[in-house]
């Protein structure tokens, strides 16, 4: 295999993604209630949603009200990446915030920070019922 | 003979592709660059052509030993390549039907689908693990009846080649005889959606044919526009992580199965499977919303 033609390949990635970099500056996922229903709706067969927080750290938590499972949702650079809740995951409280760690390893613990510590409990109670 | 790799040669039109696409999506926003994603996008191709070596002297050691026990020797003309061109492309369509049906396959070709994005540097996003899926295997039968191995070599590098420019959302359809007959930018978004509709569908590699004749062809449509990626797509751009997560999905499972036969199912059936149904597959994703369709009021 020819050294140089990988050398400028690699100079090449660098410099096209430098160039993304310069073109699509400051553009980023944002979730607000709207985004997270088309997403689960688009996800999830039948799909209805139910109660939902957006947290400031732009993750989000929704309940499916068709049969009660919630979703977690995550921004990952422009897009959005969801996963239901499900036994297995960790879930701790920490005054008002809730982590998530998944034993999977494309999924990174997960933050969901709420203004308030008792909307947080009220969340954990929440997904302690439905994962079981 | 000596043949020139098409796809070495096609690599400055690529990057040019790329870059122009990328303005596209700046400056009329038809299509949707990510820098991290374009980053490992491009990662993972670099990667494919550093890992893919070890594949092609496979390749290239079994042809040549298979090579002595042709049935006959297919000498270089335009209509010996043109059939090969096609034949391989038949190939491809079953190989590419496979990857997607038995989860051992799936394993490597799962790094090409996981971006969110459909994107030109999407195309590039080639798996790293190809030599523990051998694709070479339905190659040899082309060997057997003798063609010969730079033949096969050239028109597997056009077919990829070709594949480039149907990675994009900015070319809106193709004139109808062409999306008749050839695999198109609009045929191959279908390919890479993840909507229910869409889910097995469009497997061609160049000619759109195979799938009409063996019934998994579906057209895009405008009122389900494609969302893009896996079922469970990943909130991670590690490219290592890309290339290996199913990988050590088949692993974890196999390792935990109940018996051997389960242990077999998981790395053979198709991606999703489990003992006890839970997970999901394409299949039972296709019911659950056909039958969520068939309840909705008729528009």
């Amino acid at each position: 295999m020819d050294v140089a033609y990988l050398l400028a390949s690699l100079l090449g990635v660098g410099l096209l993604v430098g160039l993304n970099v310069f073109l699509m500056r400051g553009r980023r996922a944002s979730l607000d209630a709207t985004i997270l229903s088309q997403c689960l709706g688009a996800e999830v067969p039948g799909f209805r949603p139910g109660a939902s927080e957006i947290a400031g750290n732009g993750a989000a938590l929704c309940e499916n009200a068709a049969d009660g499972s919630i979703y977690l949702a995550v921004t990952r650079g422009d897009a959005v990446v969801t996963r239901k809740l499900s036994r297995g995951i960790r879930l701790q409280r920490n005054g008002a915030t809730l982590t998530f760690v998944f034993s999977d390893f494309t999924f990174p613990r997960a933050l969901v920070a709420f203004g308030d510590e008792r909307v947080a409990a009220e969340w954990g109670a929440r997904i302690a019922r439905a994962i079981g | 003979m000596n043949l020139p790799d098409p796809t070495q040669l096609a690599t400055p039109f690529f990057i040019l592709a790329v870059i122009a696409e990328m303005l596209v999506a700046r400056f009329w926003g038809r299509a949707g660059y990510e820098p991290r994603d374009t980053a490992t996008s491009l990662l993972m191709g670099f990667g494919s052509v550093v890992f893919g070596v070890a594949g092609a002297f496979t390749f290239l050691a079994a042809a040549h030993a298979l090579a002595r026990y042709r049935i006959a020797t297919v000498g270089w003309s335009w209509a010996a390549v043109t059939i090969c061109f096609v034949a391989d492309d038949f190939k491809y369509y079953w190989w590419h039907r496979a990857s997607h049906r038995i989860r051992w396959l799936w394993a490597d070709h799962v790094q090409h689908h996981s971006s969110q994005h459909y994107n030109l540097s999407t195309a590039l996003r080639q798996p790293w693990t190809s030599a523990l899926a051998p694709g070479f295997v339905i190659s040899l039968p082309m060997v057997l009846i003798g063609f010969p191995v730079p033949m096969l070599a050239f028109v597997g590098g056009i077919n990829l080649v070709y594949q480039f420019w149907i990675h994009t959302e900015v070319i809106g359809k193709m004139p109808r005889w062409y999306e008749a007959l050839m695999n198109t930018p609009s045929h191959h978004r279908v390919h890479h959606a993840t909507n229910a509709r869409y889910l097995d569908a469009n497997y061609a590699g160049v000619f759109i044919i195979w799938d009409r004749m063996f019934g998994t062809f579906v057209a895009e449509r405008a009122d389900d526009p494609p969302r893009y990626g896996i079922v469970k797509n990943l909130a991670t751009f590690n490219p290592v992580k890309v290339a290996l997560h199913e990988w050590v999905g088949i692993v974890t499972d196999m390792a935990h199965a109940r018996s051997v036969r389960d242990a077999a199912l998981y790395l053979l059936a198709p991606p999703g499977w489990s003992p006890d149904g839970s997970r999901d597959t394409s299949k039972s994703i296709k019911a659950r919303w056909a039958a969520f369709r068939s309840m909705e009021p008729a528009e």
